[in-house]
């Protein structure tokens, strides 16, 4: 995608994003509520034009080739709904019909753990367990790129770890993945690549690894403040921080270098007569990137 | 302002006013059915009764009595013609001369009011004549109301399904996004409404045995001419409504806006295409373009094949009316027709 705007009334939803999804890859979409990942994902399957902006799909150019490419590509969309009345069965026997090749219904049903459901009338079905049949119905086609929004919200923890191994076989088995998420450790575990946007603009885009180290360093430092007060300015001053935020009574310090920030961080505490409770190090994930990019201006202004 | 009933009252009002094109239907419609059933039952200082005198008759005595009349419009016509007019509901008696010094034959249908109303005028016209009248109620098979009354019945079903069926399928499957999800898919666009117009042909041809069946079960409604061009002709109606459904669905998600618009159509071409009554109320003017409706061709086309046994080669006004508003509300609806 190149320069991609979407315009709805005088506000530019998607503004000037430009996008690169390697084949045979999974890229994760992320960004704060109303960033503009579904609409992202809406003209990349044709079913909004570009205010501005070309979208290129495995070599065809969208909307021109629309047909082509829906031939090719398989999603599942944020607030799907498919027919009531039919049973998962059925459902997929529908969508199978439109393409001219893919697996049958039954492995289509297997492959989301859906086998017992195959029966049931879609109205029935459980919200994860629509959410799996929309998936599977998404696969019918064996499609080389499948744009997935919000796969594994509502699902529990089970169904969701599932999704995942069947995402990722996905991958494996050299398929494009294109997904957007709000959990982290959802993109962290599947996405090779991960790109950030916020109101319609790209501001981040790396590996899980990258984007951490970037934007945050190797390690977090986390104190908590039980009584008195420890400026965040001072902490945020000290040698070898790269970041520090405060979530509720406790300071978040982004690092390359955990053990000696954590040192100065509690002489610090000493001096300020400051009561520490909680204190940790851990791995920095791409929780705190969000965080930290949120901090620099998501959703404000 | 903090009521909750103040609330859920606003709540309908927004949503009223939000939808300009609901309040359209709401309030347009009326309108325009006054205005139709106003041409209609227009007031007509005494309205001429119209019957008709089958020409053949050696007497001119008692088609001059008739054509003195104010009160009677008399046409003259062929026996088989004269029936025609009869049974298509635009004579309301017809006059048949006997041989010799016979009474003038008068048929008029006893269950139909204005037919006895024009039964008794053509009565007190004659009064003095040589020889009163003989009364021959129309009572058999084919020349009764309710023979006038099925084709329309019919053609009427075949129009609220069609409608009905495809403009609430497609409304609600547009505003549950189920159609943006068979977008994204290679799924032939026009595959899509072509089952919709196949199914509905297999649902009208069930409901149409229905129908017919117990027409002629309870009252021995038949059809003079051929079953099969009367099958042909309510496909050919089908096909007419559903391109009218997928037209009317084309672009609303909302399925009030949907039924103020089929609503409109349907009612509109119920009074206005001779489902109940005769179109013979209607001005000249009027008739020329209520023809063009799609009901009305249908419903023509029905009862010139139920009543008079008339084929479908004797039809091809009723039957390139029909084509034509499959063509040109089937090409509109495509164009116009919203994915998304
Ligand atoms: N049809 C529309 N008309 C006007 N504004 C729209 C329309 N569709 C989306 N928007 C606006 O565009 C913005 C981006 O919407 P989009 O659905 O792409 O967000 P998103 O990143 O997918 O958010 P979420 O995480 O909540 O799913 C939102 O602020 C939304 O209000
Ligand atoms: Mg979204």
């Amino acid at each position: 995608m190149r320069g991609l705007v979407k315009r709805y009334g005088d506000r530019n939803v998607v503004d000037g994003l430009d996008l690169d999804v390697e084949a045979g890859t999974t890229v994760g979409l992320l960004g704060p509520n109303g960033a503009g990942k579904t609409t992202t994902l809406e003209m990349i399957q044709g079913l909004t034009t570009p205010t501005a902006g070309t979208v290129e799909v495995l070599g065809l150019a969208q909307p021109r080739d629309r047909e082509a490419i829906a031939r090719r590509i398989g999603v599942a969309l944020q607030d799907t709904s498919l027919p009531e009345k039919l049973t998962a069965h059925e459902t997929l026997a529908l969508f199978r019909s439109f393409y001219d090749r893919g697996p049958d219904e039954a492995s289509l049903l297997s492959d989301v753990d859906l086998e017992r459901q195959a029966g049931t009338l879609v109205r029935a079905l459980s919200g994860g367990e629509r959410q799996r049949l929309a998936l599977a119905c998404a696969l019918a086609g064996d499609p080389e790129l499948v744009i997935l929004d919000e796969p594994t919200t509502g699902l529990d923890p089970e169904a969701r770890h599932r999704l995942w191994d069947r995402i990722e076989a996905l991958a494996r088995g050299g398929r494009t993945v294109l997904l957007t998420t709000h959990f982290m450790d959802e993109a962290t575990r599947l996405c090779d690549h991960i790109v950030v946007i916020d109101r319609g603009k790209v501001i981040a885009r790396g590996t899980t690894d990258e984007l951490v180290r970037t934007h945050v360093g190797s390690h977090v430092v986390e104190l908590e403040v039980l009584s008195g007060t420890l400026a965040a300015e001072a902490l945020a001053s000290l040698t070898g921080v790269r970041i520090s935020r405060i979530v509720g009574r406790t300071h978040r310090l982004g690092t390359d270098h955990a053990d000696d920030v954590l040192a100065r961080a509690r002489a610090l505490a000493g001096e300020s007569e400051a009561t520490l409770g909680r204190v940790a190090i851990a791995p920095a994930t791409l929780e705190d990137v969000f965080l930290v990019l949120a901090g620099r201006g998501l959703g404000d202004g | 302002m903090r009521h909750p009933l103040i609330q859920l009252l606003l709540v309908r009002l927004r949503i009223f006013q939000r939808e300009p094109e609901a309040l359209f239907w709401t309030f347009g419609f009326p309108l325009v059915l006054t205005l139709v059933l106003g041409i209609a039952f227009r007031p007509i200082e005494d309205e001429p009764l119209p019957v008709v005198i089958v020409e053949d008759a050696g007497d001119d005595t008692t088609s001059a009595r008739l054509e003195a009349d104010p009160q009677l419009e008399l046409l003259h016509a062929s026996h088989d013609e004269a029936r025609r007019l009869f049974v298509r509901g635009r004579a309301l008696a017809l006059v048949e001369m006997q041989p010799g010094d016979a009474a003038p034959r008068v048929r008029s249908d006893p269950t139909r009011p204005e037919s006895r109303l024009a039964r008794a005028r053509i009565e007190r016209a004659l009064v003095g004549a040589p020889s009163a009248i003989e009364d021959a109620p129309m009572r058999e098979p084919g020349t009764r109301y309710v023979d006038f009354v099925v084709p329309g019945l019919v053609g009427m079903n075949v129009m609220t399904v069609c409608l009905w069926g495809i403009g609430w399928n497609v409304v609600e499957a547009r505003s549950r996004k189920l159609l943006r999800r068979l977008a994204v898919t290679p799924m032939k666009r026009g595959h899509y409404l072509l089952a919709f117009l196949l199914a509905h042909v297999v649902l009208v041809l069930v409901t149409l045995a229905v129908i017919l069946g117990f027409a002629w079960a309870s009252f021995g409604v038949g059809s003079a001419g051929s079953a099969l061009a009367y099958v042909v002709v309510v496909i050919l109606g089908c096909f007419a409504f559903s391109a009218m459904g997928v037209l009317l669905a084309s672009r609303t998600d909302n399925v009030e806006v949907l039924s103020g618009m089929v609503n409109a159509a349907s009612l509109l071409q119920l009074v206005a295409s001779g489902v109940f009554f005769s179109t013979a109320r209607f001005p000249e003017w009027a008739l020329t373009i209520l023809r063009l409706l799609p009901l009305t061709a249908l419903v023509d086309a029905l009862r010139a094949i139920a009543l008079e046994g008339r084929g479908l080669l004797e039809l091809s006004v009723e039957i390139t009316v029909l084509v034509g508003w499959t063509a040109l509300a089937g090409l509109v609806g495509l164009r116009l027709f919203r994915w998304t």
